[in-house]
């Protein structure tokens, strides 16, 4: 059975943005990178996999279960980092592991150094979050993410506002993760992040998703995830003409 | 996580978020330090004069209608508008609890900080009494029972300064808003008396109705049923906007 099942995921905004017809399959194991430009739907379509959305039509399904009807049981193995990092920010970077800690009764304060190491914090687990660089809060975003030792992991752009050291850091850290058998849901703008990092990648424009491919694939029958998406958007762009 | 078990661990993740605000922290030292003040002025010549035998009526009606109402609006501010404002509230509902138990969570710890800014008026306001009049001047009991009663009124309006937070899209605006919900409440009642029956900020002072010897039970539970109607709207409709909010 699918870790995540997409069914015809509808969600119009009234701006006309959104998302149609998304149905998507992501299997255990599998670093899957949603590629679009901005604007395209990956956000919105992360946010009804998490329950910050509910779709107009359609259904989301996390470990078997729909996020907008069963939340406990979706998100039970889920750990996600939607958009900006949230955390709070009169809290230490430290303290807001904690309490989040407190949702997860298997997680321990050694857990939470261990996290805070794993994203380079360790020295300012005792400093507020509302000092922290953004790209440290990214970090801390992150830190807060794995805290719990999720399964599936659900990243909205998580090198957003990180320096090159950063960036490499964390892709570094899911490759980890994926090492480790967990399954990620990645979005980006960047073709050459997916191609670093995915083993899946799923092209979405304009909410509608246009492609899916194992990258080992399509650099066989492309040459780079970037020719990919060229091919992939320009033939649709070309068919709307 | 389940049931209760669930509710108190997101409680106790409230609190924290609470007490972690030095603003919360100095609101709790502000009620006892104006109760001493108030106790100790009133042995001095010239100074604001207090009965000591109501002293802590005095500090009950101070927070009944001062400082309790103030807090709830400024926790329902950061504690749903707010967060929702700085998507801080994704910590919480990206996690795997239900979106009832958060909201439950979130009022249950607002009226806890009530309770407790309750408790420390009741404290600091009964002991200085009793240092600087004896222990005669008051019944304690009384005293802990007109704190209780006045639970009440501050529960409907927990309930309405919430619906304002799961409305309002920023913590200023929902500040503002109860704000100008609680102020034109008392304005109303004061021009039009017919309705003052009606508004729940009559009801401010009902912990007053248990002092003397023949307690008006009727218009007691009357008030309480009128106050109890109000949170039971009020959270119902928070309630039902708070599942169905999209973030």
């Amino acid at each position: 059975m699918s870790i995540v099942a997409l069914d015809y995921l509808t969600k119009v905004y009234k701006n006309g943005r959104g998302i149609r017809d998304l149905s998507l399959r992501i299997e255990k194991g599998q670093i899957v990178g949603l590629l679009g430009p901005n604007g395209s739907g990956k956000t919105t379509t992360m946010k009804i996999m998490t329950g910050l959305l509910r779709p107009d039509s359609g259904k989301a399904i996390l470990f078997g279960a729909d996020p907008s009807e069963d939340m406990e049981k979706a998100m039970q193995n889920v750990g996600c980092l939607i958009e900006a990092p949230s955390y709070y920010p009169f809290l230490t970077a430290k303290q807001n592991l904690e309490i989040i800690g407190k949702l997860y009764p298997s997680c321990s304060l050694a857990r939470t150094e261990h996290v805070l190491d794993q994203v380079g914090l360790s020295a300012y687990a005792n400093e507020k979050a509302a000092k922290f660089s953004s790209g440290m809060k990214q970090r801390l975003g992150l830190a807060m993410t794995l805290l719990a030792e999720p399964e599936l992991l659900i990243l909205d752009e998580p090198t957003n506002g990180l320096d090159i050291q950063g960036m490499t850091d964390v892709r570094g850290l899911i490759q980890d993760q994926a090492r480790k058998g967990r399954t990620v849901l990645l979005s980006s703008h960047l073709a050459f992040e997916i191609q670093q990092v995915c083993t899946h990648v799923v092209v979405i424009q304009e909410g509608e998703l246009i492609g899916t491919a194992k990258v080992s694939e399509l650099l066989v029958e492309y040459g780079s995830v970037e020719n990919c998406y060229l091919a992939l958007t320009g033939k649709k762009k070309e068919m709307a003409s | 996580m389940n049931g209760t078990k669930g509710i108190s661990v997101l409680c106790g993740v409230e609190n924290k978020k609470i007490y972690g605000q030095i603003k919360y922290r100095l609101l709790l030292l502000m009620v006892a330090v104006v109760s001493i003040i108030g106790a100790f002025s009133s042995t001095l010549p010239g100074a604001l004069h207090f009965t000591m035998e109501n002293y802590p009526y005095t500090i009950l009606s101070m927070i009944s209608y001062v400082f309790a109402p103030l807090a709830i609006f400024m926790l329902a501010s950061d504690l749903f508008s707010g967060e929702i404002e700085q998507g801080q509230i994704k910590v919480i509902l990206t996690r795997p609890v239900a979106r009832y138990k958060v909201l439950f969570a979130k009022v249950l710890s607002i009226l806890g900080y009530v309770g407790t800014m309750l408790l420390t008026g009741l404290t600091v306001s009964s002991v200085t009494s009793i240092i600087t009049s004896g222990f005669t001047s008051f019944s304690i009991i009384t005293v802990i029972l007109a704190y209780l009663t006045n639970l009440f009124p501050l529960i409907a309006i927990t309930g309405i300064a919430v619906l304002v937070g799961v409305h309002a899209k920023e913590s200023t605006s929902c500040f503002g808003l109860c704000l100008i919900a609680y102020i034109g409440c008392m304005v109303l009642g004061l021009v039009f008396s017919s309705l003052s029956p009606l508004l729940f900020t009559s009801y401010m002072g009902i912990g007053s109705m248990v002092i003397g010897s023949a307690i008006p039970f009727g218009s007691l539970f009357t008030g309480i049923f009128i106050l109890a109607g109000y949170a039971l709207v009020f959270f119902s409709a928070s309630s039902l906007r708070f599942e169905n909010r999209e973030f």
